[in-house]
């Protein structure tokens, strides 16, 4: 070794000691939400490779399977999008601001950056202003996002990646994610969102309250928020799953819409119905969850699709016109689908039978399980019990009244003609004239002028 | 079929802790103390992003994670103009002069040059790996480095 490579040598041990140790690697303190993470890394590797896959090839050719149709079940869903088993958390938002303005105050959307050592700064996503939790997901990271605390200095506007598609969900009310309180859905027509400046649109009529709490997820893209597409292709090609829906173009009010949705898994793994999902279905104002027919499906094979049955009563209504026809599996990721549908005036035959919906509580004496009856339902001392096929119901899922003995919100005093169904032998489906659902379940009539 | 439950954070610490000290010692030799702790803080979110993306067939986790620090410090010299950062020697050389003399010459290095200088002299990797990290084959390395010391050499005016 030559004089000057040792002093090369010499220099460069000198230096690496001057360097000092490194700074200890910093793990995040754990959140309440941090479980979450457990699956996110799974996510994030779903989707570098539903983008490798969609980088592969130029045109792709999905193929079916060779499955019939999957029939549908009236099986009520969760309504969670948290239990699904596939990832749902990574801590960082990337990208822009994003400024969320509600008529009551700004929800500002914002971040810090997160860092992995203790030297540098941190990052997280903040929602305020009566938002009580929310997630973002951009280009296959996502992370739950705590409420920002009042007053926060430290909160900077977020960052979320304007050039990749990304979502953001919501959660409003805990009561409404788990499906229990479906009555108290409130659209935010004035909801704003501000994109890198620049006002994105919102989905026609706003955001309900059922959208933002019950859905969960949100795409967010330069194209908007909330904008589903009816085919695949107007889907996010990002995500793992895409669907489709078949429906007819137009149907009479009262009748049972038949649909088909088509799962569609862009990825090279088959896509489990393993807990089953639940899925979300929408006509008009009214919406209803129900689980998929898992018993009867198979995984979403790779490169896949599988078809699945749907029926949707629809009610009698004056209105006529066109309405959209909302699909959502309750699961992160994954888009709402649309299809418009012409709802006509009903026809002379309505096919119900049994009922008849000029009647105040009168007794169905017999009914067909999963066909939909119109059912006057007598409101003025609050929702209490219904006599239907034969039995007498009571109220197991719903709000009895407004807090002061008078009807619940969505029912017209003294009596509300509205549809009930018979979801199985012992669970009583109803829906006032306003599309309130409430649950019922066989039990004693009340004594006394109220029961 | 259940949850797979993993800790994404404990395992990425996993994965870059045995090689934060040689990050940290490049992002500093590279960027300086000022800018050391952003040029690691943003070779470690990049190596956060793309960790799936990591291929043990094609490196080291070493030389991938080197990788992103050589990286984002080339970034680094883009933005900035070129300054003498000064930093603390925690055990003076014997030769205090002639060891500052060595430094501010490597310093004035090409860039590809220093880069081969200091993975091979400070981080002390095998010339292989100095290839993983800069990307070129292990001949180059080894000519990049002979063109360094020739330069080193003429700079510092010691004889061949």
């Amino acid at each position: 070794m030559s004089d000057f490579e040792d002093r090369l040598r010499t220099w460069g041990a000198t230096e690496l000691a001057a360097a000092g140790p490194a700074p200890a690697m910093r793990t995040r303190r754990p959140r309440r939400w941090q479980p979450l993470a457990a699956a996110a890394a799974v996510l994030i590797l779903v989707a570098a490779v539903a983008v490798a896959v969609n980088q592969s090839g130029s045109k792709r050719v999905l193929p079916t399977t060779s499955f019939d149709v999957i029939p549908w079940v009236d099986t009520p869903g969760t309504g969670s999008t948290s239990a699904l088993g596939r990832p749902t958390s990574v801590p960082d938002c990337v990208g822009s601001d994003l400024t969320l303005t509600r008529g009551d105050g700004d929800a500002v959307f914002s971040s810090r950056r997160t860092n992995f050592l203790s030297v540098a700064t941190t990052t997280r996503c903040y929602l305020s202003a009566g938002v009580t939790a929310a997630t973002a997901s951009v280009d296959g990271h996502r992370g739950s996002v705590p409420v920002r605390d009042a007053g926060d200095p430290q909160v900077q506007p977020g960052t979320i990646d304007p050039d990749h598609p990304g979502s953001m969900s919501f959660e409003t009310d805990e009561s409404c994610l788990r499906g229990e309180d479906l009555s108290h859905v409130l659209t935010y027509s004035d909801l704003r969102v501000t994109l890198l400046g620049t006002e994105i649109p919102l989905a026609p009529g706003g955001l309900s309250s059922a959208v933002l709490s019950c859905l969960g997820e949100l795409p967010v893209s330069r194209a908007g928020i909330g904008l589903g597409g009816s085919t695949s292709e107007q889907n996010d090609p990002l995500r793992q799953v895409t669907t489709t829906i078949q429906a007819p173009p137009a149907i009479s009010a009262g009748e049972t819409l038949h649909f088909e949705v088509t799962l569609t898994n862009h990825l090279s793994d088959d896509y489990p119905l393993d807990p089953c999902p639940s899925y979300r279905v929408q006509l008009g104002h009214l919406a209803e969850s129900f689980q998929l027919n898992c018993k009867q499906a198979h995984p979403v094979p790779a490169m896949g699709s599988e078809r699945f049955a749907m029926e949707l009563p629809t009610w009698v209504t004056d209105a006529s016109g066109s309405e959209d026809l909302l699909w959502t599996l309750l699961e992160p990721g994954l888009p709402q689908v649309r299809f418009p549908i012409e709802v006509t005036a009903p026809s002379g035959s309505s096919g119900h039978s049994g009922c008849a919906a000029d009647t105040v509580g009168e007794p169905c004496a017999s009914m067909e399980l999963g066909t939909e009856y119109p059912y006057s339902t007598l409101t003025h001392c609050g929702l209490q019990s219904l006599i239907a096929d034969g039995r007498t119901w009571r109220l197991s899922k719903g709000l009895s009244d407004d807090g002061n003995g008078n009807p619940p919100p969505g029912y017209t005093d003294v009596s509300d003609d509205g549809f009930i169904r018979l979801a199985s032998e012992d669970l009583l489906r109803a829906r006032s004239s306003q599309g309130v659902l409430t649950e019922w379940k066989p039990g004693e009539s009340l004594d006394g002028p109220c029961g | 079929m259940g949850v797979t439950v993993i800790e994404p954070n404990v395992v990425f610490e996993g994965f870059v802790a045995p090689h934060l000290t040689s990050m940290w010692v490049l992002a500093t030799r590279l960027a300086g103390p000022s800018a050391r702790d952003d040029v690691l803080q943003e070779a470690l979110m990049t190596a956060w992003r793309r960790w799936d993306t990591f291929d043990p067939s094609r490196g080291s986790a070493r030389t991938w994670l080197l990788v992103l620090v050589s990286d984002r410090c080339r970034k680094h010299w883009r933005s900035v103009k070129p300054t003498e950062d000064l930093y603390d020697v925690a055990s003076p050389p014997v030769d205090v002069e002639a060891h500052l003399d060595l430094s501010r010459a490597i310093a004035q290095l090409p860039p590809r040059q220093r880069l081969a200088v200091e993975l091979f002299y400070v981080l002390d990797l095998p010339v292989a790996e100095c290839a993983e990290v800069m990307g070129c084959a292990t001949g180059t390395v080894q000519s990049t480095l002979s063109d360094a010391r020739k330069a080193l050499r003429s700079t510092l005016e010691v004889p061949s």
